[in-house]
């Protein structure tokens, strides 16, 4: 090869290099694995295997996902009210929670029962109790859900409390606060850690457990969240909905976890260093 | 704070079980109808009963065996998804997409769908467990192998392991802390989900299993059923918490010093 | 400033633990000069780092008192800030100029928060900071400089005294010699009181004006010195040797 070859070759291989490189990349390749499921399923639609009641089509569903997106995002905050509701209400009854039980010997024993008992249990298994005794409203469900939320955030904040860092309150103590300030400067940004992981567990096991209580008493529930739109389209067989509903659940969860969470996580405990950056294992 | 010894803390415990079942009988006594709350010694006898009858155990059963199934079926599908997306660049990229948009969601709002599309029979519970349990487990062993220490796999090789050898005593060792991570979630997961389920599946048709059981009983306000019900769940739930899990992580993890 | 003047008087201080039953300190009594550079040692377990616990206020003494500028000290207090050995003592979710700033801001020092953003800047230079560090949190550092920041946040609250706990007991050789080095120069330029706990003899020798040696069981004073090195001290001098070997054979007992 001359050398004016070479130039050549060597000018022209990062322009057909780049492109090979961008279709065999990581974008590339997942929304092609994302479009290859979707064509799949268009097949199966087209070649009518299951029956177009129970299973539509890729388009009904993006069409009517374009239709309701108004009544969609509207049950989707009517099920999140539930869990804000829910998650300041775990906040506060574990700050007290956790001040008790540092406080007293008795109340930690008698909690470390509750929420070895609590922390396993599927809050949906409270709901025949909770609907005997206050019906099936509102309340029901918010009990559920917090029931979801406490024992997560309880827990971390127990455990976070317990083992602040001895020198962090030392040296505050050092600097000269007390009480309340050395709280909120020192105690409470120490145990952040703690807090997030409880806030996250807490948030993927009631946004669970809100549609599960939705499904299961859809039908009765009168303001309708995300779960009972699904229920309602199942039970009315609109199949693009229920499949579009479905969506929405996962849209919301990523956004949670990624821009909320995720967000949270990056601009305060990983940009202290005071957890590493390693993929989560996952909220329970 | 001094540590609270263990005899003590029961007998605290005890007492507090004591004063709930106390204020419980004298609540009925005073203020409830049997129907919405039945006295203590009612409940226990019919707990006692349902267990003896063998009832409760066999529903229990029924909902840990379809479980089980499905986590089997999940440890499979995850082995070999994690095994192609470690050998393959563009099956790890697959892999990383699935479970961004998987692992957030709620397995609970697949139990329509499943219902049409499988039913509500165990097949049914198979699938919504196998929902809920690849999607953590196939995360954590995918991010645990990957994480897994380079000098343990090179004095692993400089040992003389090879191939089986080395994915059995460097590789799985070192992604344990992730495998048991994964395993705790999606016992949490498809245990509220397939509780759920059967709650839902109810409302269709007779159902089986430990959720049924107690939503059964709601329809004609069975207050002992229900109780007896969530007992078991809470009793099972700390059994496998508290006597699975932090044993197996006590006898390996932990005394391996690779978590707290 | 008059040399001799006490700034701290430890008398007949005495520490008794209940669980376990432990005598920690018996009838410590010791008065530390303003510009004392008093370093404290003795073996493992002798009680040094809770004489100063006791001083910074942390805990209570059995009995016995501690007076700083004729006042009694009874709880932890910025006249008395501490640099710990923990090389996490600086608030991971502050920077490095805010963990400096804070407690000047936290006890209303140099009347406004232009004057406390300089005297802050100003201690982070002196021990050797430059401004591309201030925006960095704990986290990004190394562990001496962690420890620069430390002595920097102690010194901007102008203490009566500087208390230091085995400060380069975590650091490597190498870099505590320069630490070493550094802050005998700070304390040539503050004049600052510092009380300073150590193990390690020849840290003593070099940084300390006095040399107080506590003994175990009880933990008790067993002799006060003055550094007979004159300045600088160095590890060549002729009377290095004989000072630390007289040292080291009473630690040894």
């Amino acid at each position: 090869m001359s050398q004016q070859e070479q130039i050549i070759a060597i000018s022209q291989k990062p322009e057909s290099g780049r492109l090979w490189k961008w279709l065999t990349g990581k974008t590339a390749t997942q929304l092609g694995g994302l479009l290859l499921i979707l064509i799949v399923w268009e097949i199966i639609f087209r070649a009518r295997i299951v029956s177009e009641l129970l299973f539509p089509s890729p388009l009904d569903v993006l069409a009517q996902f374009w239709h309701s997106a108004g009544d969609l995002s509207m049950r989707v905050g009517v099920t999140l009210s539930f869990i804000v509701y829910a998650m300041a209400i775990a906040l506060f009854l574990s700050f007290l929670l956790t001040f008790l039980s540092m406080k007293s010997q008795i109340v930690a024993s008698i909690m470390e029962m509750i929420l070895a008992m609590m922390h396993p249990l599927p809050s949906v298994a409270l709901l025949p109790l909770l609907i005997i005794w206050f019906g099936l409203g509102p309340l029901s469900l918010l009990i559920v859900v917090l029931n979801s939320a406490l024992w997560p955030i309880f827990l971390n904040a127990y455990t976070g409390f317990r083992t602040v860092h001895q020198t962090y309150i030392e040296v505050g103590k050092n600097i000269g606060l007390k009480g309340l300030k050395l709280f909120w400067h020192v105690i409470l940004p120490s145990t952040l850690p703690y807090l997030i992981t409880g806030f996250e567990i807490a948030w993927a096991r009631s946004w669970r457990a809100a549609i599960a209580v939705e499904l299961v008493f859809g039908a009765a529930t009168t303001a309708g969240g995300i779960g009972w739109t699904i229920y309602m389209s199942y039970f009315d067989m609109e199949a693009p909905l229920m499949v579009a509903a479905i969506f929405t659940i996962a849209l919301v969860g990523i956004l949670a976890e990624k821009l909320g969470m995720e967000t949270l996580e990056n601009k305060t405990i990983l940009k202290w260093g005071m957890i590493q950056k390693t993929e989560t294992m996952g909220a329970q | 704070m001094t540590r609270i010894s263990f005899l003590r803390k029961s007998i605290y415990q005890a007492i507090f079980l004591l004063l709930v079942i106390g204020a419980w009988a004298y609540f009925v006594r005073h203020q409830a109808s049997e129907m919405t709350m039945p006295p203590p010694w009612t409940v226990g006898k019919m707990f006692f009963e349902f267990l003896i009858s063998g009832e409760l155990l066999y529903k229990l059963y029924y909902t840990v065996l379809a479980i089980l199934v499905g986590l089997a079926a999940s440890l499979i599908i995850a082995a070999v998804m994690t095994t192609a997306a470690l050998l393959f660049t563009r099956a790890a990229y697959i892999v990383e997409v699935l479970t961004s948009i998987m692992h957030p969601m709620p397995s609970v709002a697949m139990i329509p769908l499943v219902i049409v599309w499988i039913g509500i029979g165990f097949e049914g519970v198979v699938a919504l467990t196998i929902n809920s349990c690849l999607w953590p487990i196939l995360l954590n062993s995918y991010t645990g192998f990957r994480a897994v220490h380079v000098t343990y796999m090179e004095v692993g090789r400089n040992v003389g392991l090879r191939k089986f050898k080395l994915i059995g005593s460097v590789m799985i060792p070192s992604a344990l802390p992730y495998l048991l991570a994964g395993l705790k979630v999606a016992w949490a997961r498809s245990w509220r989900t397939v509780v759920a389920a059967e709650m839902v599946f109810g409302t269709t048709t007779d159902s089986e299993g430990i959720g049924w059981f107690i939503f059964e009983a709601l329809q004609y306000v069975n207050f002992s059923q229900i109780l007896s019900g969530v007992f078991v769940i809470i009793i099972f739930g700390v059994v496998m918490e508290r006597g699975v899990f932090e044993t197996i992580e006590k006898k390996t993890v932990i005394k391996w010093g690779m978590s707290k | 400033m008059d040399a001799n003047r006490v700034k701290l008087k430890v008398t007949n201080l005495s520490k008794r633990y209940l669980e376990p039953p432990v005598q920690a300190l018996k009838d410590i009594n010791f008065e530390v000069s303003d510009g004392d550079f008093l370093c404290i040692i003795g073996p493992s377990g002798c009680g040094k780092s809770t004489t100063l616990r006791l001083i910074a206020g942390f805990e209570e003494p059995t009995e016995g008192t501690v007076l700083l500028d004729g006042k009694r000290v009874r709880e932890p207090g910025p006249d008395r800030a501490m640099v710990f050995q923990d090389l996490n003592q600086l608030f991971p979710w502050k920077t490095t100029l805010k963990n400096v700033l804070y407690p000047l801001k936290v006890n209303r020092l140099y009347s406004n928060s232009q004057n406390r953003m300089e005297v802050a800047k100003k201690h982070l230079r002196m021990v050797g900071l430059d401004e591309n560090f201030d925006a960095a949190f704990p986290h990004q550092l190394s562990g001496g400089m962690k420890q620069r920041v430390a002595i920097a946040r102690a010194l901007a609250l102008d203490p009566k005294v500087l208390l230091m706990d085995e400060p380069f007991g975590s650091i490597d050789a190498q870099t505590r010699t320069g630490l070493q080095v550094e802050l005998l120069k700070i304390w040539e330029e503050t004049q600052k009181t510092i009380l300073f706990v150590t193990h390690n003899i020849e840290e003593a020798m070099l940084l300390g004006t006095r040399i107080l040696v506590l003994g175990t069981n009880p933990g008790r004073v067993l002799q006060v010195f003055d550094n007979p090195l004159p300045q600088p001290r160095v590890a060549t001098d002729p009377n290095f040797g004989k000072f630390w070997e007289t040292l080291y054979n009473l630690l040894k007992q």
